[in-house]
């Protein structure tokens, strides 16, 4: 398998952002200085129409990354070619150099959940999702960095801790990790994990993108629960955490994420700042 | 140990239904089946914000407390089929023609039903328009035998309703006076022009002599059909627009 296509210039390890449709048209007036965007694949998958029109014309001046959110790469059933093709062509209309998947399952059957579902962490788990992995890997012609989740609950008969999951599915197929921070906080503050011991456990070389975004606390029947909302900004916690992963990890492309109760832009390009702050004072000490 | 496939058919039906049965979640501080909660209200929202999105002038109509409600009820009996969201929501306005608390607006379901082709248009693929100096070339004796190929963007709606007007009235955050949903039915044309959608009115011959057309009948069975629904229809004028707006885009014998 050929994964060394198309790459038209790597993501420096900088700061960008992610791009939702309502900020589209001022990021075409005033082409603000933003290292890279990412966008939802899905978003993009139509023949026509001015959201990809858009899309192709912020691709001739920033790099660009596609993130899918419907793929369902860890369903027990057969993978959707369907869905991979259209997002085959996505790629090919807009030559990322980043594509991005999750480590879940957002489907049963012909049902579709459009969430991010949690797989156990169990042996049979890991072969199939390795499998479907690699299987999406070879339709698409190239690698998918693959992104760990947010979850609220756990399955009983998981055995292996989340992190080695992760390590063992980029170890078996062949897939690169995004590695999200913050849900790697969320995800350890609803089971007792330990965070900082997850990123000390993730190889440097296999991650190719952090994400960061802001998540909620919220009371569930006296006991608290971490909702990752992206519609806050970044916690401090998470930030701490980012901090440790650039240390551990090195400098990595970081993507600011938020999807609901969008604020302007400028709040964007300041959380964009504050990471870049992280990843400079990593390049400061290292010097 | 539960298998893979059956925990994943167990847990999405909990997630559709609520009855969770025979699922292995672990109990910390808050219970298994209460953490699924979450995940529920994550799907139930996901569904009912995707159509809020596809059918703002259906939410104004109604109001956004009963739009939620007509949408989870929806959401009961069409799951999406697709991974990409943008899919989900096709069968909304059929729903609503037969969704008894809908029953006084009846109207509603071809507003929707335009909305919803609104977007498919807007997301179409785009066309080329009319080679006009080939069509300027075709004999005018060939003209009745030529049979036409339409953007393929482009739809006509036809509805007892004023549904355009109601679409148009409802754009205005603060609409002004009154529209009457009674005053007579409308023919609606929808069509891309570059990334634009352009909705207009036609008349009962224009709707006729498209819907032959369309059907790939030549263009003399397509005047025909349309004097005989509306006898001063003026064909030469109509069927120029219908090539400038690059409804008609391309011809064959």
């Amino acid at each position: 398998m050929d994964t060394t296509v198309s790459h038209p210039e790597p993501i420096p390890a900088r700061a960008g952002i992610g791009l939702r449709a309502p900020h589209v048209r001022q990021v075409l007036d005033t082409r603000p200085a933003v290292s890279w965007f990412e966008v939802h694949s899905e978003n993009y998958f139509a023949p026509g129409g001015r959201a990809v029109a858009e899309l192709d014309a912020i691709r001739r001046d920033y790099a660009l990354s596609l993130h899918g959110v419907g793929l369902s790469l860890g369903s027990s059933d057969p993978l959707d070619t369907d869905h991979v093709d259209k997002l085959k062509r996505t790629i090919a209309r807009f030559s990322p150099v980043l594509v991005s998947e999750h480590l879940c399952w957002t489907s049963a059957g012909t049902t579709h959940f459009h969430d991010l579902l949690p797989l156990p962490y169990t042996e049979e788990a890991l072969r199939h999702v390795s499998v479907r992995i690699g299987e999406a890997q070879e339709r698409l012609g190239r690698r998918l960095l693959i992104e760990n989740v947010s979850s609220y609950l756990e399955f009983e008969h998981s055995t292996i801790p989340e992190w080695e999951f992760l390590r063992e599915v980029a170890a078996r197929s062949g897939c690169g990790i995004l590695l999200d921070v913050n849900n790697i906080y969320v995800s350890a503050e609803n089971h007792g994990s330990d965070a900082r011991r997850y990123i000390e456990s993730i190889s440097a070389e296999a991650v190719g993108e952090i994400h960061l975004a802001g998540h909620v606390r919220k009371d569930v029947e006296g006991t608290p629960l971490l909702i990752d909302s992206h519609s806050r900004p970044v916690t401090q916690a998470v930030w701490d955490l980012y901090a440790h992963a650039v240390e551990v990890l090195g400098p990595k492309p970081t993507l600011i994420e938020w999807d609901s109760e969008l604020p302007g832009f400028e709040v964007l390009l300041a959380e964009a700042a504050k990471a870049t702050g992280y990843l400079e004072s990593r390049h400061a000490a290292a010097a | 140990m539960q298998p893979l496939p059956e925990l994943q058919h167990k847990l999405g039906q909990a997630l559709r239904s609520g009855v969770v049965m025979d699922l292995p979640l672990r109990d910390r501080g808050l219970s298994g089946v209460r953490r699924l909660q979450v995940y529920r209200n994550n799907h139930a929202s996901a569904l009912r914000e995707a159509l809020r999105a596809v059918y703002p002038v259906t939410e104004r109509l109604v109001g956004d407390a009963f739009f939620a409600i007509a949408a989870d009820a929806y959401a009961m009996g069409n799951p999406s089929h697709s991974g990409n969201i943008q899919d989900y929501g096709g069968a909304f306005a059929a729903f609503l023609g037969a969704y008894a608390p809908a029953a006084e607006l009846p109207y509603l379901s071809d507003v929707a039903a335009l909305e919803w082709r609104r977007l498919q248009t807007a997301i179409a693929v785009p066309h080329t328009p009319m080679d006009l100096e080939a069509l300027a070339e075709v004999p005018e004796d060939m003209l009745p035998n030529l049979h036409f190929h339409h953007q393929p963007a482009a739809r006509a709606l036809e509805s007892a309703y004023p549904i355009l007007s109601i679409w148009e009235f409802c754009q205005d955050p603060e609409p002004k006076g009154r529209l009457d949903p009674d005053s007579g039915g409308e023919r609606v044309l929808i069509s891309r022009k570059a990334l634009d959608v352009e909705m207009r009115r036609i008349s009962v011959g224009e709707y006729a002599f498209l819907k032959v057309l369309c059907r790939g009948e030549d263009f003399a069975a397509a005047c025909r059909t349309a004097l005989d629904s509306e006898p001063g229809f003026a064909i030469q004028a109509r069927f120029a627009a219908l090539v400038q707006d690059e409804i008609l885009t391309d011809f064959y014998l």
